[in-house]
C-alpha cells in the first residue's frame, strides 16, 4: 500500500524500532514486535519486546516474551523473559519462564505471574 | 580434583540430614534431604535433592529443590531447579524451564 | 562449569553411598541411612545397615548398624552386629557388639560389650545404670540370684 516495491517478493519487516539515540519520556503500546535502543522512562507494553544492549528503559516493561540484553530498571511482567549476558536489571520480575544467562546483572524480586495472562 | 569419594561430601537419596554442615574444602553433593545450614566451597543439589534453609558457598548448581537464603558468587538453576527465597550471587545464570520465586541480588564482596 | 564431561563421569561414580568428606564437618542428625562413609567430622546419632569411619574420620555419636568399620576415631554408643577395628582406629565410649574383629594397632578404650541384644540389653540398661563393670557376670548374677536367694534365705 506503501510502498512500490512490487518486485520485492519479501513482506516489508513488521518491526518498530527506537534507536540508540532517542530518548522517550511516556507510554508506549506497540502490537507488533518492537526493538527498543534507546532510552525510555516509561512504560512499554508490547507482544515479543526485544530490548537491545543501548537500551535503557526505566518503568514497567509488559509483554509476552521479553529479551533483554540492555537495562532495565522498573518492573517486568510477562509470559517469557530472556536476559542475555549484556543484561542489567533492577527491580521487579513477573513471569511464568525465566532464563538467565550467565554474565547478567540481577538484582530483583521474582514472583511468578499468576495463569491468566490477558 | 582429587579422589572424588573421599574428599566430596555426597548426600545420598533417601538420606535425610538435619543440622549444620561444613563441606571443608571440597564440594557438597546432595542427592537427600538437608534442612539446616550448609557452607561450602561447591554445592550441587541433584534432581532430586531437597535443601531448606541457609547455603553459603562459592559456586551452587541447582537441579532440585531449594528453599531459604542463598550467598555464592556464583549460581546457576538448572531447567529442573526450584528456588525459592533469597538469594544473594554475584553471576547467575538461570536455564528456561527453572522456577525462581524471591529476590535475587548481589552478593556482598566477602563470600563465605 | 559443573557440567563439563570430566564432572559427570565423576559424578556418575557417587550414588552408591553417603560419604562425609575428609574435610567435612557436620553436627546434627542423620536418619535413613544404608551406607554411609565417614572421612570428616561427624556429631551426631545414627541408625544403619553399613558405617565405615575412615582413617581421617572422626565419629562422635551413637551408632546402631549391622556392620561397623572403624579405621579413625570413634566416641560414643556403638551397639552392632559385626565389628571391624583396623589398625589405625581408636574407640571410646561404649562398644557392644556380636561379632569384633580387632587388628593388632587399634586402640579401644571403651566398655565392651559381646553378644548384646535388645533382650539383653533392656536388662542390662538397669545395670549399666549402675555402672556394674561385668555386665555377663551381673546376668549370671540376677539368674542366679534367683537360686542363690533361697539357698540365702536358708
Amino acid at each position: 500500500m506503501f510502498g512500490k516495491n512490487s518486485a520485492s517478493p519479501v513482506a516489508p519487516l513488521n518491526y518498530s524500532q527506537i534507536n540508540e539515540d532517542v530518548r522517550i519520556r511516556g507510554t508506549i503500546t506497540v502490537s507488533e514486535r518492537p526493538v527498543v535502543a534507546g532510552q525510555l522512562d516509561g512504560n512499554i507494553y508490547a507482544d515479543t519486546l526485544h530490548i537491545a544492549s543501548t537500551a535503557i528503559i526505566t518503568g514497567e516493561v509488559s509483554a509476552e516474551s521479553v529479551t533483554i540484553d540492555g537495562k532495565v530498571l522498573g518492573s517486568i511482567v510477562a509470559d517469557k523473559v530472556f536476559l542475555s549476558a549484556t543484561a542489567h536489571f533492577e527491580g521487579q520480575l513477573q513471569c511464568q519462564n525465566v532464563a538467565v544467562d550467565n554474565g547478567a546483572y540481577v538484582d530483583a524480586k521474582f514472583t511468578k505471574e499468576p495463569a491468566t495472562n490477558g | 580434583m582429587t579422589s572424588l569419594h573421599e574428599d566430596t561430601t555426597y548426600i545420598l537419596g533417601d538420606l535425610i540430614m538435619e543440622g549444620a554442615l561444613d563441606g571443608g574444602d571440597h564440594p557438597v553433593v546432595i542427592d537427600g534431604q538437608f534442612n539446616g545450614d550448609i557452607t561450602a566451597t561447591d554445592v550441587i543439589i541433584r534432581e532430586q535433592g531437597k535443601v531448606t534453609g541457609t547455603v553459603k558457598a562459592k559456586t551452587v548448581v541447582i537441579n532440585g529443590y531449594f528453599n531459604g537464603n542463598l550467598i555464592c558468587e556464583s549460581l546457576n538453576v538448572a531447567a529442573t531447579g526450584i528456588v525459592e527465597g533469597e538469594v544473594q550471587a554475584n553471576a547467575l545464570s538461570i536455564d528456561l524451564g527453572a522456577e525462581v520465586i524471591g529476590s535475587i541480588s548481589r552478593a556482598n564482596a566477602k563470600s563465605k | 562449569m559443573q557440567n563439563s564431561p570430566r564432572s559427570r563421569r565423576q559424578m556418575d561414580k557417587l550414588g552408591s553411598k553417603t560419604v562425609i568428606g575428609a574435610s567435612a564437618n557436620f553436627t546434627g542428625k542423620i536418619t535413613n541411612v544404608r551406607v554411609i562413609e565417614v572421612h570428616g567430622k561427624v556429631h551426631a546419632d545414627l541408625t544403619a545397615e553399613k558405617v565405615t569411619i575412615g582413617q581421617a574420620g572422626y565419629f562422635d555419636g551413637a551408632i546402631r548398624a549391622d556392620l561397623v568399620v572403624v579405621s579413625g576415631h570413634y566416641e560414643g554408643k556403638m551397639q552392632a552386629g559385626s565389628v571391624w577395628v583396623t589398625a589405625t582406629a581408636s574407640v571410646s565410649g561404649k562398644l557392644h557388639y556380636e561379632t569384633l574383629q580387632m587388628d593388632r594397632g587399634a586402640a579401644l578404650n571403651c566398655h565392651i560389650v559381646h553378644n548384646w541384644t535388645v533382650k539383653n540389653a533392656a536388662a542390662r540398661s538397669a545395670n549399666d545404670d549402675a555402672d556394674s563393670p561385668l555386665p555377663k557376670a551381673s546376668n549370671k548374677a540376677k539368674a542366679g540370684a534367683e537360686t542363690a536367694s533361697p539357698e540365702e534365705g536358708a
